[in-house]
């Protein structure tokens, strides 16, 4: 009995302190990591450059000046390396609804055959790994030629021609024509598919234009119709990832619409286990992780040196840096996080990472003209909001680029033009901003939150805020425009979404703030945001002359000319309109393990750091 | 069992006699359980902490300078100091005001759920306890299947398709299934209570079942509901927490204590305080109400010999 | 032990079982309507931006059975009797369509059931070990400096919100893996090449991610029970034929073991139900934490993405389980306690 007691009472006291443990563990990293973080971000933290590199970390310092070579070095073979999918996906076929995701993009990335993609520094290039020669638009006809040996490796180790067939099957998965393929309707019968219900095309864009899909040879010719305008033809076709052949073996006959959609089908449901790219996967499970291997049949220059590579997918934001410094995680570029990941980051040993923006991604304002019709306040609410505040506020010493251009980043290199400072807008000039109101004849504007009567002397309400509750910054925003507003004697009520797009399509909203994530593609963006016939022109501008200039966009020859028109509508939304405040651009994370090379962030593509798998690799030893 | 027998005299009497007898009986009782209360020093010094951070919570905003908004003149990241004692958010919070409101939202879940959860608990348990057979039989059931799921479970199939967004969803959300556990406690004791003479004595007065239920056998599981319903207040502020973590519960501009931990999530090692001080209030809370629960279920129980310092 | 006949033991359970499923089947259908009203799990879908075909949001409606009322959508999933592709009727065994794109809801539930109760079952039996444990200490060494500090870590653990202490346990999972050489793991179940692992390795892998978060769970559910431990104990302590025992003159600890310990634990079994109960709950956050992926994130994902079928289908298992689980205990109880009949 006593020697069975007295074991129990240490097992309690073992329990108990393995509790202190873990308090003393957490609270002293704390201090440590504050005091050092603190201090550097304040020194270098403040830079306008196209990516601000906030600590002197030697890898990936170099990316703003030298973005396609920083973190470059000779490797060695071997090599397990774990790196970040931070939201799950849906499915493994990117053409359907479910599976077009970002997510997906980075989860089968590797494994498709690519014909060309962005690079790091915002240049299209094509891979001439696969290309006998440049692609070619004349005409209407879109020409890509292949190489000979560019192949698909199968699970069982063989491989087939990648070809025609492989082209027109993508053609139909996206073409959203029922005679290419079962889009969902009922069968003669009038009952649904046993076991497949269509294509789902996320999107048609582009594909619904093309008349025909051709060969010639090693050529393969996308048939647009005669006198077709695609200025942006370079970006039409990415890559290949689903193989004709492939859906053959499965018994689908692709040649009717009933079996593309089964394809389709399938393809979403099954782990490609093929691959025209370095790596092919070994392993994996839907929105958890990939596991791939090099594959036997590369044919590409660029040889894979690791063993494995598996994609993680972890959600949850607070979980990366643990699991970094606990190398159960290489490495990471995440589509979102907070300062506290910076300050984190600068107190970690054997880490590199960098901050950066392709431009793609930005957060912005925008007004309800059928509310708020008056410009001359809308006017002064887009200057009384105070943009530098805000970004202090909610970033920290993250320092996000502005956007002055809802087209065109700061950093595009041969469009940008400012079209928000030039206004005063977001400048937080209550001064200026109270003289546009006085200049419309209202009063009461320095009688704080509530005060403002409009020229008849009727008492302004309430100007309804809107955002989506869960994106943190966003609220936060929403919070700081209550003050700034006050200062102009505005009330701000604030609306807290569950759903972004539920709430822009409904009247509820005076001011919305809310992202675009869009490409380094604009030619269509001028007029999906601001043509008074779009979807998406939330807050209903409707103005002749900018949906006469952003209509003329879509049918430019050149981007020069396309850029240009673009430019001259922004100068209407506006300087005349008032109807949105760009905002930031969102900017990039991506931390990585100093054991690793050539892993740096792509700001371009979707796939971020992923896009060069074939390149990464175990750092070799000195 | 010899405990109820007394309660069951003591409710047939309060029936029976007139008010001025009821009153000195009532007080002495009271006086009685007041007295074993004391004895629990624990209990009493939860309950000192407890007042303490209610009148903090409730009374404490009106005192204090700042509430749980944002204001342009707060410092970003300031580390506990004078001006601003438990240290302020990035934005411009001070974290004081957002705990004092934080612990309000977080008490009125608390106390909204132990009401909700002890009103149709006692009711239910006592109408299957009463009526016994079939009745009793599908109503335990109905019991036994919301107790076996998981409440955060429940709760979360609830609050996250609803959306929850206010204190008072949350509240309403987590007391529609806090309830089973009371119900079983009370249907136990009006099964005994039930056969007792004061019953009959109730019955042959020509009392109607409502009657019985409410005035005669409810009030002799008094104690036993007391004493839940502090157990009850102790779970809803954890589930509530749990709901905020998981993105679920009360939602910006307003706050609670598991919403403010929730955003601190990322804050542990960088700003300590945002992410310690609404978890210790969390956890004083919760500590203080079950002790208080424990001094209470002493105090209450004749049976229990009063030997704890 | 008393002779035991087993078809009285039969009929209670087949009688418990048949009166447990109509409430089931109405929590299934409470929770049914809930879930319907909440959402429209298209909702994204038809609000994207660029705007998805309208072909292609028709037949994800059909694919959903969304184009169906909600009481034909209900008896669909019970029956799967109707119109149906044959994917539907969780009485046929068929869990119906997620909203969460290529997702097999039986099969992703199935594996996910298994990790959980891997995680469940750990936890189960280390937290009951430990309440009984420091439950019977406390109540032995009643009102001592060791049951007033046992006490007050039981009411700490029980006071401190589960995310709260899983975040603390897995930093200092870390801090000792950083300087004591240990390998704990904070993420997920297995490691990502656990498929080509053997032996041991392959065990050494599970029991290295299991730790943290067991030690989470352990820590938040024993502490309910070892408070019962300690007044079942303390009952049984104080009770006649203990004292008639001692007074024949018995070894304290034939005492102890023989007679006050079994007795005690009876209630205790009793309650391994609830604990099974509140580990699934503390799994929802521990699995979050841990980014185990079990049904704890498999609720919340189903919940975050409106997916009905898949929400429908944990509520049936966790009340399955715990039913039965809770059945389990009843039988315990009249295994252990010769006085309860089963009539």
């Amino acid at each position: 009995m006593k020697s069975k007691n007295r074991s129990w009472r240490w097992l309690a006291a073992v329990v108990v302190l393995g509790l202190l443990v873990a308090a003393c563990g957490g609270s002293s990293g704390d201090t440590t990591s504050t005091t050092a973080g603190g201090q550097t971000t304040t020194t270098s933290g403040d830079g306008g450059t196209t990516t601000t590199q906030v600590a002197a970390n030697p890898g990936l310092e170099g990316c703003s000046t030298d973005p396609l070579n920083c973190n470059s070095g000779p490797r060695q073979d071997g090599g397990d390396v774990i790196y970040l999918i931070n939201q799950t996906w849906d499915g493994w076929n990117l053409n359907r609804v479910e599976g077009n995701s970002v997510y997906t993009v980075q989860a089968l990335e590797g494994m498709q055959v690519v014909i060309g993609q962005y690079m790091p520094d915002g240049n299209w290039v094509w891979n001439m790994d696969v290309l006998a020669s440049e692609p070619t638009f004349e005409n209407g006809v879109i020409t890509y030629e292949l190489k000979d040996g560019v192949v698909w490796s199968n699970a069982d180790g063989s491989t087939t021609p990648v070809s025609l067939d492989d082209f027109i099957l993508q053609w139909k998965f996206l073409s959203g024509k029922p005679e290419h393929c079962n889009q969902g309707e009922t069968d003669d019968a009038g009952n649904p598919v046993e076991g497949s219900i269509g294509c789902f095309p996320a999107s048609t864009a582009r594909y619904e234009d093309v008349v025909d899909v051709t060969g010639d040879g090693n050529k393969v010719m996308f048939h647009f119709p005669e006198g077709y305008k695609y200025a942006e033809w370079h970006a039409f076709f990415g890559g290949l990832y689903y193989p004709a052949h492939i859906a053959r073996e499965q018994g689908f006959d692709i040649d009717t619409p009933e079996g593309v959609a089964q394809a389709s089908d399938w393809f979403n449901k099954n782990v490609p286990t093929w691959s025209g790219g370095p790596y092919i996967i070994e392993n994996a499970t839907l929105a958890e992780r990939v596991v791939m291997v090099p594959n036997p049949n590369w044919y590409g220059s660029e040889k894979p040196t690791l063993d494995t590579v598996t994609k993680e997918m972890i959600s949850d934001n607070q979980s990366w840096l643990p699991a970094l410094a606990n190398r159960e995680i290489n490495g990471g570029s995440p589509a979102s996080f907070t300062p506290d990941h910076i300050q984190q980051l600068q107190g970690m040993n054997d880490v590199y990472w960098g901050l950066g923006s392709g431009g793609a991604v930005w957060e912005h304002v925008d007004v309800n003209l059928t509310t708020l019709s008056d410009p001359a306040l809308r006017k002064a609410i887009l200057t009384a909001i105070d943009r530098a505040d805000a970004r202090t506020r909610i970033f920290g010493d993250i320092n996000p680029q502005y956007r002055n251009n809802p087209i065109f980043p700061m950093n595009d290199p041969n469009f940008y033009e400012d079209h928000v400072e030039k206004y005063g807008y977001g400048s937080g000039d209550v001064e200026a901003a109270r003289q546009i109101l006085a200049d419309a004849g209202y009063t009461g504007y320095d009688g704080g939150a509530g005060a403002l009567k409009a020229p008849d002397g009727s008492t302004v309400p309430a100007v309804r805020f809107g955002f989506l509750a869960s994106n943190t910054n966003r609220a936060r925003f929403a919070e700081l425009t209550q003050s700034y507003l006050a200062e102009i004697g505005i009330q701000v009520e604030l609306v807290a979404a569950e759903n972004l797009g539920a709430l822009l399509v409904s009247p509820d909203w005076d001011l919305v703030i809310f992202g675009w994530s869009g490409s380094p593609l604009f030619t269509s963006s001028a007029n999906q945001f601001y043509n008074s016939a779009s979807g998406s022109n939330f807050g209903h501008l409707s103005n002749e002359q900018v949906d006469e200039l952003v209509q003329a966009v879509l049918e430019a020859e050149t981007l020069e000319e396309a850029a240009d028109l673009v430019n001259q509508a922004m100068a209407i939304v506006l300087g005349e309109e008032a109807y949105t405040l760009p905002l930031w651009d969102t900017m990039n994370l991506t931390f990585v393990g100093t054991e690793l090379v050539n892993i740096r962030d792509n700001h371009f593509d979707s796939t971020r750091a992923y896009y060069n798998l074939a390149q990464w690799g175990l750092a070799a030893a000195n | 069992m010899t405990d109820n027998l007394e309660n069951g005299t003591t409710a047939t009497q309060l029936q029976l006699r007139s008010a001025e007898a009821i009153t000195t009986e009532e007080r002495t009782q009271l006086q009685m359980v007041i007295a074993r209360f004391l004895r629990h020093k624990v209990a009493v010094a939860s309950l000192t902490v407890f007042i303490l951070i209610v009148l903090f919570a409730f009374v404490g905003p009106l005192l204090w300078k700042y509430d749980h908004n944002i204001y342009r003149e707060i410092p970003a990241n300031q580390p506990p100091n004078w001006d601003h004692p438990f240290g302020t958010t990035q934005v411009g919070h001070d974290l004081m005001g957002q705990v004092m409101r934080g612990t309000q939202q977080t008490l009125k879940v608390g106390f909204v759920v132990a009401l909700l959860s002890t009103g149709i608990g006692a009711t239910w348990g006592a109408i299957a306890g009463y009526y016994r057979g079939r009745v009793d039989a599908v109503m335990m059931r109905i019991v036994d299947v919301i107790i076996v799921i998981p409440i955060l479970a429940l709760v979360l199939v609830l609050a996250g398709l609803t959306r929850g967004t206010t204190w008072w969803n949350v509240a309403l959300i987590i007391g529609l299934f806090g309830w089973p556990s009371t119900a079983r406690v009370v249907r136990g004791m009006v099964l005994s209570l039930r056969e007792q003479e004061f019953v009959e004595a109730a019955r042959a007065m020509g009392a109607g079942d409502g009657r019985i239920i409410f005035r005669h056998l409810l009030p002799n599981t008094a104690g036993v509901i007391i004493v839940d319903a502090t157990l009850v207040i102790a779970t809803a502020i954890l589930v509530e927490a749990g709901l905020s973590f998981l993105g679920f519960g009360i939602q910006v501009p307003d706050t609670s204590l598991g919403l403010l931990i929730q955003t601190a999530q990322t804050a542990v090692f960088t700003r300590p305080w945002l992410f310690y001080i609404p978890g210790a209030f969390v956890i004083i809370i919760v500590l203080t109400i079950n002790f208080i629960g424990d001094g209470l279920r002493d105090a209450l129980d004749p049976k229990q010999q009063m030997i704890r310092r | 032990m008393p002779a035991f006949s087993i078809a009285p033991v039969l009929v209670y359970v087949l009688r418990r079982l048949v009166t447990t499923i109509p409430v089931l089947i109405a929590a299934t259908f409470f929770t049914f309507i809930l879930v319907d009203m909440a959402g429209d799990p298209l909702l994204e879908l038809r609000f994207a931006t660029p705007p998805v075909p309208d072909a292609t949001i028709k037949a994800r409606e059909e694919f959903l059975y969304l184009d169906r009322p909600t009481l034909e959508r209900y008896w669909l999933w019970l029956t799967g009797i109707g119109d149906t592709r044959g994917d539907i009727g969780i009485l046929q065994g068929k869990w119906g369509p997620s909203t969460q794109g290529a997702m097999d809801i039986g099969q992703e539930i199935s594996e996910r059931f298994m990790i959980t109760l891997r995680l469940v079952g750990a936890a189960t039996v280390f937290s009951l070990s430990l309440a009984v444990i420091t439950g019977v200490i406390s109540a032995v060494k009643q009102y001592s400096v060791v049951d007033n500090v046992l006490t007050f870590f039981g009411f700490l653990a029980l006071a401190m919100p589960v995310f709260w202490l899983a975040a603390l346990i897995k930093e200092a999972g870390i801090w000792a893996n950083q300087n004591l050489g240990t390998n704990f793991a904070t993420i997920g179940a297995t490691s990502p090449l656990y498929y080509r692992m053997e032996g041991w390795d392959k065990f050494m892998d599970v029991v290295l991610h299991l730790v943290l978060p067991t030690l989470t769970l352990m820590l938040t559910g024993y502490a309910a029970i070892s408070r019962y431990q300690r007044a079942s104990m303390l009952e049984v302590l104080n009770s006649d034929y203990i004292r008639l025992a001692r007074a024949k003159g018995l070894p304290n600890r034939v005492v102890m073991r023989r007679h006050a310990l079994r007795t005690a634990l009876i209630p205790v079994v009793t309650l391994a139900a609830l604990t099974v109960s509140g580990a699934l709950t503390g799994a929802v956050i521990t699995e979050t934490v841990f980014r185990w992926r079990g049904l704890g994130t498999f609720l919340t994902q189903a919940i975050a993405e409106y997916d009905a079928f898949a929400v429908m289908a944990f509520l049936v298992l966790a009340g399955v389980l715990v039913v039965l689980a809770n059945l389990v205990a009843d039988l315990l109880y009249g295994v252990l306690d010769p006085r309860i009949r089963y009539d």
